[in-house]
C-alpha cells in the first residue's frame, strides 16, 4: 500500500497544475496584501474610538489596538479565503483528475491489466490526494503566515476575530502569539481533512468520466450549491444542514479559538466527513471492481 | 503443469445483440509465438480484454498457466506483461519511472532486470527521459520492456507495429521474434497486417465472427494446395487444354478480375513445370508464371469468407 501511496504522489507531482496553483495562490497573495493594508488603514482610523470605549482591563492588556492588526491576523485573515475558496477549487482538480485522467490517458488499463488490486489502486489514490491537499494547506499557510509577518509584523497579543459562516456564530477572543500560531496550524490541519472529504465527491465522479473538467465541475458545482444553500436557506434546510458538505468546514473557524473550540461540533463534522469519505470511496472500489476496460 | 501457457474454452461475450466472441477457444503452447489475426470486428481486443481481466465473459473459462483468470485474476496475471490497445505512459515522468510505476517493481533484482531489458530494447540511454519525448517507435519499446517487467513469461502484445514507418516494423518484428529465443518468453500478438503475422509467429489463430475458425502451428496451417498464377495467350482455351490434361489433379481454376488474363491454378502438388510445358507445347505464349506468395492471405481471406479478385470459378 505504501508502494502504491508513493506511486500515486509521485504521478501527482509530475502534473503541471501545481504551477498554476502556486500562481493561483501568489495573486490571492497579492491581492490580500493590498487589501488588509486598505483595511488597516481604515482599523487606524477606528482606534481612537475603540480605545475610549475600551475598559480599564482592556485597555491595560491592549495598550495599542494597531498592533493587534498584525501579520498573523493577516493570515488568519487570508486563508479565510484561501481555504473557502481557492483551496475546494485545487483540492477539486486532483480529485477529478486522479481516475478519470487514468482512464483517458489508458494508463488505467495497462495498470488493471496485469491483475493489481483494483481496490488498493482506489485506496491509494484517495490517501494521495488527501496528502497532496495537507502537503499545500501546510505550505500556503506557512507562506501566508510569512508573508503577513514580513510586510505587518508580528505582535504578542493576538485578537481571533473571524468571520464564520451567516448563521454561526463569529467568534473573538485575546490569546498570546504562540497560542494563535498553534491554533492557526490546527486550523489549516482540520482544514486539510475537510478538503479531502469535500474532493471526495469529485474523486467519486471521476470513476464515472473520462475527463478531468467534468470530474472537478462536478465536485464544485455540488460544492457551490451545498454552500449557497446553507448561506441562503440556513433556517429551511435545518434537517438537512448537518450532511451538506459544506457542514464539514464550520469546524474550521472554530480552531482558531483554541481555548473555546465546542468539539462536540467537531466531532459531528469528521462524522459527517467519515460519512462522505465511505460512501465516496466505496462507490470508485466498487464500480473498479465490476466495471470493463 | 500444464503445456498450455492461455487456454480459452467456449468464451462467449456479447455487447447488447452484438456477440463480439461466440465460443472461441484456442490454446497457446508454451515458448511460441502466437498471433491471432482477423478482420474488423471479429473479436481479437475483446478476447485480449477477456485473458487481461479487463472484461468478464458471459459464459466459457480463461486460464492462465492453469490458473483460472475470472476466479484469480491477479494470481493468474502475475507473470503476464499485456499492452492492450496502443501503448499509454505518464508523459510528464520518465520511463524509468513509468516502467517502476506501472510494473510496480522494486528492489535490487528488480532494478537490475530492468536495466537490462532497456539494454536488450534499446532504450537504456532513454531511461531518464520524459515519455513526451519518445517516437511512437519508442513507445512501443519501452511498451515490450514494460510488459517483460517485474517477471513476465507471457507477454501479450496488441498490434505492436500499428503506426510504425517500415524501418520501425523491422525493429520491432526482430524484437519480438527474438523474445522467445533470448527469453524463453512466449508472446501473443494481435495484428490484421497479416505479413507481420507470417513473418514473427510461429503458431497462429484466426479469428472471424468471435469464432476460431483456424489455429496451430504456421506451417501446418499454411500446408494448403498449392497455388499458380499463370499469364497465357487466350485464356479461355488454356483453361480448358489444362483441366483437360490435368483432369482431377487440379482442384480448382478461377480467372483473376484484378489482373485480366490471369489464371488462378490450384492444384493438388507442386507442378508449375508441367503446367508451363504443357501450355508452351500446345502453342500458348506463358508471359507470367509463378506461385501465389501470400499463403496466409489467401488462407485468411477463404476462412473469413471473402473473395479477392477472382471473377468466376471452374471446378475440376
Amino acid at each position: 500500500m505504501i508502494l502504491s501511496i508513493y506511486h500515486e504522489i509521485v504521478k501527482m507531482a509530475s502534473q503541471k497544475k501545481h504551477y498554476i496553483m502556486l500562481i493561483g495562490f501568489a495573486f490571492l497573495m497579492v491581492l490580500m496584501v493590498f487589501v488588509y493594508w486598505k483595511f488597516q488603514n481604515r482599523f487606524s482610523d477606528m482606534t481612537g474610538g475603540m480605545v475610549n470605549g475600551m475598559s480599564p482591563l482592556m485597555k491595560v492588556m491592549v495598550p495599542d489596538p494597531m498592533k493587534l492588526c498584525d501579520g498573523l491576523m493577516f493570515a488568519r485573515f487570508s486563508c479565510q479565503i484561501l481555504f473557502w475558496v481557492v483551496m475546494p477549487i485545487f483540492a477539486f482538480m486532483f480529485a477529478g483528475e486522479s481516475i478519470a485522467c487514468e482512464q483517458q490517458d489508458g494508463t488505467l488499463r495497462a495498470y488493471l491489466s496485469r491483475g493489481f488490486s483494483r481496490t488498493q489502486f482506489v485506496i491509494a489514490k484517495f490517501i494521495a490526494v488527501f496528502l497532496v491537499i495537507l502537503f499545500y494547506s501546510m505550505l500556503f499557510a506557512a507562506l501566508t503566515m510569512l508573508i503577513g509577518i514580513v510586510f505587518f509584523g508580528i505582535s504578542k497579543m493576538q485578537i481571533t476575530l473571524f468571520m464564520g459562516i451567516p448563521g454561526e456564530f463569529p467568534t473573538a477572543g485575546l490569546v498570546s502569539a504562540k497560542k494563535a500560531i498553534a491554533s492557526y496550524y490546527l486550523a489549516t490541519v482540520y482544514s486539510a481533512f475537510a478538503m479531502s472529504a469535500i474532493s471526495s465527491v469529485s474523486f467519486m465522479i471521476s470513476v464515472f468520466v473520462k475527463r478531468m473538467t467534468v470530474a472537478a465541475t462536478g465536485g464544485l458545482v455540488f460544492f457551490f450549491v451545498s454552500l449557497i444553500m446553507q448561506l441562503a436557506f440556513s433556517d429551511l434546510i435545518e434537517d438537512i444542514r448537518p450532511f451538506l458538505i459544506t457542514r464539514v468546514m464550520d469546524g474550521y473557524s472554530q480552531m482558531f479559538t483554541i481555548d473555546a473550540v465546542n468539539w462536540d461540533s467537531i466531532i459531528k463534522s469528521f462524522a459527517v466527513m467519515c460519512l462522505y469519505w465511505s460512501v465516496c470511496v466505496t462507490v470508485p472500489v466498487v464500480m473498479l471492481n465490476i466495471k470493463e476496460y | 503443469m500444464s503445456d498450455y501457457v492461455l487456454t480459452v474454452e467456449n468464451v462467449v461475450k456479447s455487447f447488447g445483440k452484438f456477440r463480439a466472441l461466440d465460443g472461441a477457444s484456442l490454446a497457446i503452447p508454451k515458448g511460441c509465438i502466437f498471433g491471432i489475426i482477423g478482420p474488423n470486428g471479429a473479436g481479437k481486443s475483446t478476447l485480449l480484454r477477456i485473458v487481461t481481466s479487463l472484461a468478464h465473459p458471459d459464459s466459457g473459462r480463461v486460464t492462465v498457466n492453469g490458473i483460472d483468470v475470472e476466479a484469480y485474476p491477479k494470481k493468474a496475471l502475475k507473470g503476464t506483461g499485456a499492452i492492450v490497445d496502443s501503448p499509454s505512459f505518464f508523459p510528464d515522468l520518465t520511463a524509468r519511472l513509468n516502467l517502476d510505476i506501472l510494473s510496480r517493481g522494486t528492489g535490487a533484482r528488480y532494478r537490475k532486470r530492468r536495466d537490462e531489458l532497456a539494454e536488450y530494447t534499446g532504450i537504456a540511454g532513454w531511461l531518464n527521459h520524459r515519455v513526451r519525448e519518445f517516437s511512437l517507435g519508442m513507445k512501443q519499446r519501452l511498451a515490450i520492456t514494460l510488459a517483460l517487467l517485474p517477471d513476465s513469461e507471457f507477454v501479450i502484445l496488441d498490434e505492436p507495429t500499428n503506426g510504425l514507418d517500415p524501418s520501425g516494423i523491422v525493429d520491432i518484428r526482430n524484437l519480438i521474434r527474438n523474445l522467445g529465443a533470448d527469453l524463453g518468453t512466449t508472446v501473443l500478438v494481435t495484428s490484421h497486417m497479416l505479413g507481420e503475422i507470417e513473418k514473427i509467429c510461429s503458431n497462429i489463430a484466426i479469428l472471424n465472427h468471435g469464432k476460431i475458425a483456424a489455429q496451430g502451428p504456421m506451417e501446418e496451417i499454411l500446408r494448403r494446395s498449392p497455388v499458380t498464377l499463370i499469364r497465357a495467350t487466350e485464356p479461355d482455351r488454356a483453361e480448358l487444354l489444362l483441366k483437360e490434361t490435368f483432369g482431377p489433379r487440379i482442384l480448382s481454376i478461377r480467372r483473376m478480375d484484378d489482373t485480366p488474363g490471369v489464371l488462378r491454378v490450384e492444384t493438388e502438388s507442386e507442378c508449375a513445370a508441367a503446367l508451363n510445358e504443357t501450355l508452351v507445347k500446345n502453342g500458348f505464349q506463358v508471359s507470367m508464371l509463378e506461385n501465389e506468395p501470400d499463403r496466409l492471405e489467401r488462407l485468411f481471406l477463404e476462412l473469413t469468407g471473402k473473395e479477392s479478385g477472382v471473377r468466376n470459378e471452374v471446378k475440376s
